[in-house]
């Protein structure tokens, strides 16, 4: 190639005549890779009209897995918590370059889920979880905080596709083939959202297990916000070799943290959303002091996958200032005053929607009196 | 530390009086040996080396030399707390402790001063980063194209943010705040149950938690 160039530019006049001829060729070529690339596109779209109208289990299909539902997806990636240990190192990346790593160990017992990870990046840290027990050692400041993590109402419902599950009305899955990550292979799936109050989702879900082994958050545009995978992964770890790992220190030494909030109710709060927004629900409520005469109330949103957060506390022109909508990776944080007869209140709303969903939730958030 | 009044002219107390390091009794100790001539002209002499200390404009008067003669009679006079051989008048009263050298608002004057420096060194810099469109660790973006709120990006410039947005609206530049980051704590520890399992929800979470500290 580099050759004919170079003699096209030593005989100009014979070259145009090459180029006008291999322009020709190329036309040809061209077309023909378009025609070729239509029927591939055709076929491709066909086989997946059948999929999708032979309800995904229709027999006539020729090749791949049959196509899940998004609840049958949920569902699937839900069980893979359930698989007996792996051990790994897993690394999330957002848009704005920041990285962390961690090194996981994951060991199921019946019941008995037992976590550990170890941040490998930042200052250090260790989360062990059991069930829903979540215990972080910060050895550098002494610190110790154990808290108890709370499953929304949504796993009894996400489990029995036939009920009122409105996760699937507000997105929809479709599957993108397969992809290897970290030493496995993987089903790829797109669940793409419905409107444009909630990022898309890829998850690669490892072949065997479902075990989510990568995850991308992307916005409507289809850019990658944020990234999280495995690097390395060890799913077939003897349980007995990666138990020990999972032993919790002991906290001699350390300060203990308990989050100090009660479990509330927005109503009791006094606050209430005069416009739900589409296909998120509320979940839980909690109050928390922040000040000695003052207390924070956290009320809690989710469609499913992504999760809103509204942190609603008396304004202080001391500690609150900058009305706006700041983002890191998919989370975005919108910060607004809110005056009503009673007073000022600030509001912080926190979730891994876009920008315009937090503005829906806080203007439609109203005081009750 | 002496608090009696006997002594004709107690000079260590007469210099911390006019430096008002002495209070309660030994203040008023301190003001009951202000009684005689000697410790009222000793006072008066100290007030001058102060105030000549302080202004050094005052010191390079050469004229008065009855004055420089008097001053630095009366330093020789002293007691030397160390054995320096002080051939030059001007530079005794440079080898002795200076007469304010106590004194906190002078050491307030030169922390503030090195705050100041400090302050603006840090403004210049602030000031150079952010204009810059992709600082590493602050950054900009856009509003977006409904509201007129602004957007501002914590690490770095956000894509979808800038992609979804017009260039109507101010940019701003925010820096970490560590009551954000505790509110982002708290919301991440209700989305750590993930209906996409454990990868989204849990790992990210306790994974993630360090850049937003």
């Amino acid at each position: 190639m580099i050759g004919t160039a170079r003699r096209w530019t030593a005989t100009p006049r014979a070259g145009g005549a090459g180029a006008r001829c291999l322009g020709g060729w190329r036309g040809v070529l061209r077309r023909a890779a378009v025609l070729w690339c239509a029927s591939g596109v055709l076929g491709l779209a066909g086989a997946q009209g059948v999929g999708a109208f032979g309800g995904g289990s229709a027999p006539d299909r020729m090749a791949g897995p049959p196509e899940r539902s998004v609840a049958e997806w949920l569902v699937r990636l839900q069980q893979a918590s359930r698989i007996p240990s792996y051990v790994g190192t897993f690394v999330v990346s957002s848009s704005s370059g920041a990285m962390s790593s961690a090194r996981i160990w994951h060991v199921c017992e019946g019941n008995l889920q037992l976590e550990r990870v170890e941040a490998l990046s930042g200052a250090p840290r260790s989360t062990y979880r059991r069930n829903e027990l979540v215990v972080t050692f910060m050895p550098e400041a002494r610190i110790v905080r154990t808290e108890r993590r709370v499953a929304g109402g949504m796993f009894p419902n996400l489990l029995n596709p036939g009920g009122n599950f409105s996760t699937a009305d507000h997105y929809s899955a479709r599957e993108m083939g397969r992809d290897r990550v970290a030493g496995f292979d993987a089903d790829v799936v797109l669940l793409s959202p419905r409107d444009d109050l909630r990022f898309g989702y890829r998850i690669w879900s490892e072949k065997r297990t479902g075990l989510v082994v990568k995850t991308q958050t992307l916005d409507a545009a289809g850019r990658v916000l944020e990234q999280a995978a495995f690097s390395e992964l060890q799913l077939d770890a003897p349980v007995r070799a990666a138990k020990p790992q999972l032993a919790m220190p002991s906290t001699d030494g350390y300060r203990v943290e308990k989050p100090e909030r009660v479990r509330t109710s927005a109503a009791d709060e006094g606050w209430t959303l005069k416009a739900p927004v589409a296909g998120f629900q509320p979940q839980n409520c909690y109050r928390r002091p922040v000040s000695p005469s003052a207390s924070m109330v956290q009320w809690i949103f989710s469609d499913g996958l992504a999760t809103v957060s509204l942190f609603m506390e008396p304004f202080d022109a001391q500690r609150h200032g900058h009305e706006g909508v700041s983002a890191m990776g998919a989370t975005h944080t919108l910060t607004r005053r809110l005056t009503d007869p009673a007073g000022a209140w600030w509001i912080t709303a926190v979730g891994e929607v876009p920008p315009r969903t937090l503005r829906a939730f806080v203007d439609g958030l109203e005081r009750k009196n | 530390m002496k608090t009696h009044s006997d002594t004709p002219c107690d000079r260590e107390q007469i210099s911390a009086l006019a430096d008002g390091h002495l209070q309660g009794r030994e203040f008023s100790a301190a003001l009951q040996g202000m009684a005689s001539d000697e410790a009222r002209e000793c006072w008066h002499v100290y007030q001058l080396i102060g105030d000549v200390l302080r202004s050094p404009e005052l010191a390079a008067c050469g004229r008065d030399a009855a004055f420089v003669d008097r001053l630095s009679q009366r330093l020789r006079s002293e007691a030397t707390p160390a054995p320096l051989p002080l051939p030059q008048p001007v530079r005794a009263d440079v080898a002795r402790p200076a007469a304010n050298d106590g004194v906190f608002r002078w050491k307030m004057v030169a922390g503030l001063a090195s705050f100041a420096a400090v302050a603006a060194v840090g403004w210049s810099v602030l000031g150079g980063i952010g204009p810059q469109p992709a600082g590493p660790q602050l950054a900009q973006g856009a509003a977006p194209a409904g509201g007129g709120a602004q957007v501002i990006s914590l690490a770095a410039p956000v894509p979808a943010v800038a992609a979804s947005a017009q260039h109507e609206a101010p940019l701003s530049v925010m820096l970490r705040d560590p009551r954000l980051d505790e509110l982002l704590a708290a919301h991440r520890q209700a989305a750590s149950v993930s209906a996409l399992g454990s990868a989204s929800g849990f790992l990210r979470n306790a994974t993630f938690e360090g850049p937003a500290r």
